[in-house]
């Protein structure tokens, strides 16, 4: 179970969140939602450890990981695919793949991208920063897949793909909650995200806003409310009605 | 055939110096995003201890050379990553050059300080007799070394190629974050590149000091001859690195044969090196040279200074600078005169490195050529000013010269081609009459109402403020912005119809202009220059200076200025002087790795900052006290 | 024609041919789509359309002239704006210089005096830039952070800074590589909006790279298919909905 515990966090001179609490309990699927930077990639970052945590706990099965840096709380089963830039563009598809194993049977896990992503064992010799968009979106995919983590975080996952490999995409997400994974989701097709929850988190402005299930969405309104955000509102227009 | 045989093997064995040192540089450069300047310091370094042991100790040779090589060298190796370069981000060419540049001079102090400037003469390692090859006499030393050269070249491939250290080590330097990420310890990575260069810069200097001798410069500056072989690998390439080394020491050692018939060029065999350098960097297509590391990192911290005119800053500075003579004993005046020059001088520099982020490491040839150029015009009649103005104007073309074809590289390599160009310059240009006339002396008049230091202060201090002037607009202009811009982007730039190569070349003229002047106006100064006055070394001295004092400001060139001029006035006592360059390099090394320098520290945090912390601040507290509901509740 | 036109374009990359006799046109006053799988080309097509790749076959016409060897940059002049699918953003300025830097663009020709500023009339043009920036930075919502780096945005925030940049500088054909990617819902919403009334205030040809069905669907008039750096179809929106082999090659579940 992953729970974020009065966090606090941001960069240089600029607090992004607000003492967000948050769950995600185990074998279950939480989506995260919020408007463009509302701070959700912020949030995921400070748990994999790529931003510091100012204040509050960050807990793995009840294990504080929060003072751990980045590639321990890797190895202790966190595995975040990052916004943007989840591989080693510089590097072949082959070596990128072999850096996500660190040292596994390269083999085998091929064989098993081949399953998932057959583009991708066509071009492993392709330098991966030269690929398109989608094809490197792919490969940051696999990593989430091959690597057996008990706790997977994705950040915009589906950004860039075909609608076909989006379907793919939450088929490979529904096979991680299949094994019995955690997943913090962050998606920019809400809808669909939806689906798979089991609980949803909305972000706004750097504090959590909502707590729930995808059902108290439905209506539409709440969803409005926040992701209808954006930079041109000013403070004081949001501090009126709260959940 | 027969006569090119001995060259050949001289060619081949040189060749293998260079392999090795042009190695350790495409290994240093691939792990850690480092383009090592200092790689011949640490291995200098490492050969006195090589020799320390052996000589004063008295271990045996085999084991002196295992403790030099396995333990030192590694040793010093963490030392580097661990407390030099604690706060090391990659991306910007200039800050990466500098911290190398640093520890090159801390290095080359250290050993100076410790063992004295003189050379001593090393026992050979390996068995010096000969045996015949086609009438060519061969010594097992030389074919020992080549042997190294080679095994170590292959296992260095089968490292990189066949290892998932070599792979992790090469996954660091393009992607820290996501190294991390993956549960692959970034930091212990990087120490390890570090350990593994030095070992190998060590293993070349214990190597060579029996053939040069063991001095703190020449083996120090060995490496640098085989910038141009790890060039021809692209920095990356091991291979291509390698048939670079043997390419240029045969080509070296050709050209003394037919050299030796024509006095005139007499210089082209040891430039070899540096033609090379030169020519492979300003000839290939465009792409072939790409960086390794990710400026996304480095991108948020980097200072690119303001883009309003420093009209305060300016009018202090000129205040401050007409009092300064009050104050002064005369003594102290020719000082504070060349101190307000490089003020401009620095300035000039700053406009390429701080605010277009491109490094040139030849900008003691612009300011030579500027002070020559001006005795020239003078013996010719012209009158002072316009002479002067000519004389920046001349070394224009030279500085379209080099930006022009060096235009499509990027950081490091524009770098790099300045250098060779620096060097080229020196070696192949200085020498000859056009430049220094004939007995190596240019003789640079004063103008004439200006004769005595004091008046002369004062008329460097007007041309000196008409050039920051000038700086400073070009800074707010459309110009400035294009140039910051364009570091990011310069895909996006042509998207929005701006053409970023001329930009680029005008900038570099005008920075080459400026050079020049303040060139001349040194010349005039100190009344003469001659070949000694500026070697290359001092545009690498001057690029250290600016970016440790803060590179995008003005307040960086004056305090640049001040450090280069004033302190070593100022502090002359003995004790200081011999630790003088150990305490500079490091200084150099840990300012290089701030956002802006020195005066990034001497500036108060700017108000707006404060404003946004208690803004957010009060967001958060304002979000507690209305507290969003418990989750337990909801879970 | 006015506006793009690319007629037979082949691309190839050392033993991969990613474009293969793709045709297409752009005219003006119609949203043009461009959409396939991961990898059939699209981001090359606007590579060669744009001058950053010479394709080595095939022609390539803005306003009927043809610009196939001519420089991004000269394109530019001759109106070509674009987005790119990996953002391109000036980091170390802010919201508001990665604008302005646009749309002075615009009003200083590039001789070497007008970059230093030194034009007649630079006084009047400065009013204008200003105007125009504010306003761009108005119509795509970045008010609150026009004064911040536009490195450290979030990426959707980035995507519309760098919208806002493309028409600042007042392209007449505007290229735009998956622009809604990253962006939350209402912000998809309204970026349909801002092309919506750019495109009746103006006579633009668009060509728009997008995996977002909804916003393809609902703003082209005409929409080309590509897979493997073929043309597969083309034809309008519903021809779209209704082609099996798009279903089955690109659109998957998303339009049932
Ligand atoms: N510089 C390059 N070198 C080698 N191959 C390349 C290069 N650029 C693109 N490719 C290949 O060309 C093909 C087309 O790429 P392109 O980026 O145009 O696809 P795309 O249609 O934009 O896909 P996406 O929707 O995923 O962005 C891909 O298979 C890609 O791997
Ligand atoms: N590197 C950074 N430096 C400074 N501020 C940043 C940085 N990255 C993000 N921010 C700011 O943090 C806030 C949240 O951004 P982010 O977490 O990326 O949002 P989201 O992922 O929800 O769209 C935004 O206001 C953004 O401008
Ligand atoms: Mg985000
Ligand atoms: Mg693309």
């Amino acid at each position: 179970m992953l729970e974020v515990r009065n966090l606090h966090a941001g960069y240089q001179n600029l607090e992004v969140l607000h003492r967000v609490d948050l769950k995600v309990p185990s074998g279950r699927t939480v989506a995260l939602l919020g408007a463009n930077g509302a701070g959700k990639t912020t949030l995921l970052n400070v748990i994999a450890g790529l931003v510091p945590a100012a204040a509050g706990d960050i807990l793995v099965d009840g294990r504080s990981v929060v003072s751990e840096p980045a590639h321990l709380r890797a190895r202790g089963g966190i595995c975040l695919v990052p916004e943007g830039r989840g591989i080693f563009r510089h590097l072949t598809v082959r070596k990128n793949i072999a850096m996500f194993l660190s040292g596994r049977n390269l083999g085998a896990a091929l064989e098993r991208v081949g399953r998932w992503f057959p583009r991708l064992t066509e071009r492993l010799e392709q330098v991966a920063g030269t690929m398109s968009g989608g094809e490197q979106q792919m490969l940051a995919v696999c990593r989430a897949l091959l690597v057996d983590a008990p706790i997977v975080m994705a950040d915009e996952l589906s950004v860039g793909l075909a609608p076909v490999v989006v379907d793919e995409i939450f088929d490979a997400v529904e096979m991680l909650r299949a094994e019995g994974r955690s997943l913090l989701i962050v998606e920019q097709y809400a809808d669909r995200v939806l689906r798979v929850a089991d609980y949803v988190y909305i972000l706004h402005k750097g504090a959590i806003e909502f707590v729930g299930e995808p059902a108290q969405l439905a209506d539409g309104s709440l969803f409005h409310r926040y992701l209808g955000g954006s930079a041109d509102v000013p403070q004081s227009e949001t501090a009126g009605g709260r959940r | 055939m027969k006569s090119f045989l001995p060259f050949l093997i001289i060619g081949v064995s040189t060749g293998a110096v260079y392999a090795l040192a042009a190695m350790g540089l495409v290994v240093t450069y691939t792990t850690s995003g480092i383009f090592n300047f200092a790689h011949g310091a640490v291995g200098m370094f490492a050969a006195y201890i090589f020799y320390t042991l052996r000589v004063d100790v008295g271990i045996p040779t085999g084991l002196a050379a295992a403790v030099a090589i396995l333990l030192v060298a590694p040793a010093i190796g963490v030392l580097i990553d661990r407390v030099l370069l604690q706060r090391f981000v990659g991306g910007s060419a200039s800050s990466s050059i500098v911290v190398s540049l640093g520890l090159l001079v801390a290095l080359q102090g250290t050993a100076v300080a410790i063992y004295g400037g003189e050379t001593r003469s090393v026992a050979p390692l390996f068995p010096t007799s000969t045996f015949e090859v086609g009438g060519v006499r061969v010594g097992y030393d030389q074919v020992i070394v080549v042997a190294i050269a080679l095994a170590a070249a292959l296992g260095l491939s089968l490292f990189f190629r066949r290892t998932q250290l070599g792979l992790k080590t090469q996954a660091v330097v393009g992607d820290r974050a996501l190294t991390g990420l993956v549960g692959v310890d970034a930091r212990a990575v990087t120490t390890f590149s570090w350990m593994l260069g030095s070992a190998f810069a060590a293993l070349s200097g214990v190597l060579f000091a029996p053939f040069v001798g063991l001095d703190s410069i020449l083996l120090t500056l060995l490496v640098v001859q085989a910038f141009g072989a790890a060039v021809i690998g692209g920095l990356r390439n091991l291979t291509l690195a390698n048939a670079g080394a043997y390419g240029v020491g045969i080509a070296a050692a050709l050209s003394t044969k037919w050299v030796a018939t024509v006095p005139s060029l007499r210089g082209l065999p040891s430039s070899i090196p540096f033609l090379v350098l030169f020519l492979v960097l300003v000839a290939s297509p465009k792409g072939r040279f790409t960086e390794v590391g990710d400026s996304a990192g480095s991108a948020a911290r980097r200072s690119v200074g303001t883009n309003r005119f420093p009209w305060r800053a300016l009018a202090v500075l000129t205040a401050a600078a007409l009092v300064v003579p009050s104050l002064l004993s005369p003594a102290k005046l020719l000082t504070a005169s060349a101190t307000v020059v490089f003020v401009l001088m620095f300035a000039s520099l700053g406009l390429l490195v701080g605010l277009s982020r491109q490094v040139s490491l030849c900008h003691a040839v612009f300011a030579v050529f500027g002070a020559t150029t001006l005795s020239h015009l003078q013996s010719a009649g012209v009158p002072y000013v316009l002479a002067l103005v000519l004389a920046g104007l001349a070394v224009v073309p030279v500085g379209a010269l080099i930006a022009i074809p060096a235009i499509r590289l990027s950081g490091l390599f524009l770098a790099l081609a300045t250098f060779g160009f620096g060097v080229l310059a020196e070696s192949l240009l200085f020498n000859s009459a056009a430049v220094f006339g004939s007995d190596g002396v240019a003789f640079v008049a004063r103008p004439s109402p200006f004769q005595n230091d004091r008046a002369f202060y004062y008329f460097a201090v007007a041309v000196v403020i008409v050039g920051l002037i000038v700086i400073e607009a070009v800074r707010v202009t459309r110009l400035g912005r294009i140039l910051r811009a364009m570091a990011d982007s310069p895909v996006a730039l042509q998207s929005i119809r701006v053409n970023p190569i001329a930009s680029r070349v005008m900038v570099f003229c005008l920075s080459a202009f400026l050079a020049a002047v303040s060139g001349g106006l040194l010349g005039s100064l100190i009344r003469s220059m001659n070949l000694a006055s500026f070697g290359f070394f001092q545009s690498l001295i001057w690029l250290t200076v600016l970016v440790a004092a803060g590179a995008s400001s003005l307040g960086g060139a004056v305090l640049a200025a001040v450090l280069l001029v004033t302190g070593p006035a100022v502090f002359t006592s003995p004790s200081f002087t011999e630790w003088q360059p150990v305490a500079f390099g490091l200084g150099a090394m840990v300012l290089a790795q701030a956002p802006n320098g020195l005066v990034g520290y001497l500036k108060p945090p700017p108000l707006a900052d404060f404003a946004a912390r208690s803004r957010w601040r009060l967001a958060a507290s304002r979000h507690r006290a209305r507290l969003a509901p418990r989750l337990e509740e909801a879970l | 024609m006015n506006g793009l036109e690319a007629r037979d374009i082949q691309m190839r990359f050392a033993g991969l041919v990613a474009l293969d006799g793709v045709t297409l046109e752009a005219p003006r006053g119609r949203v043009t789509g461009l959409i396939g799988p991961n990898g059939a080309g699209k981001t090359t097509m606007f590579n060669v359309c744009g001058g950053f790749l010479r394709p080595t076959q095939g022609r390539v016409f803005i306003d009927s002239d043809d610009v196939t060897t001519s420089s991004p940059t000269d394109r530019a002049r001759r109106g070509v704006g674009r987005t790119f699918q990996r953002l391109e953003l000036f980091r170390s300025l802010t919201v508001r210089e990665n604008i302005a830097l646009a749309a002075e663009g615009q009003l200083i020709s590039d001789g070497p005096l007008a970059q230093l500023g030194i034009t007649r009339n630079s006084r009047a043009a400065r009013v204008a830039n200003r105007e125009i920036t504010e306003k761009l930075i108005d119509d795509v919502g970045l008010t609150g952070l026009a004064d911040r780096r536009a490195g450290e945005l979030s990426t959707g925030h980035g995507r519309l800074v760098e919208l806002a940049r493309t028409l600042a500088n007042r392209p007449t054909v505007v290229l735009l590589d998956e622009p809604s990617s990253g962006l939350d819902p209402v912000e998809s919403a309204r970026f349909g909006a801002i092309l919506r009334r750019l495109m009746d205030e103006n006579d633009l040809a668009l060509l728009l790279v997008e995996h977002d069905m909804n916003l393809v669907l609902s703003l082209c008039q005409w929409i080309y298919v590509i897979d493997f750096g073929r043309p597969i179809f083309e034809g309008t929106p519903d021809d779209i909905r209704r082609s099996p082999e798009v279903q089955a090659a690109y659109l998957g579940k998303a339009v049932a």
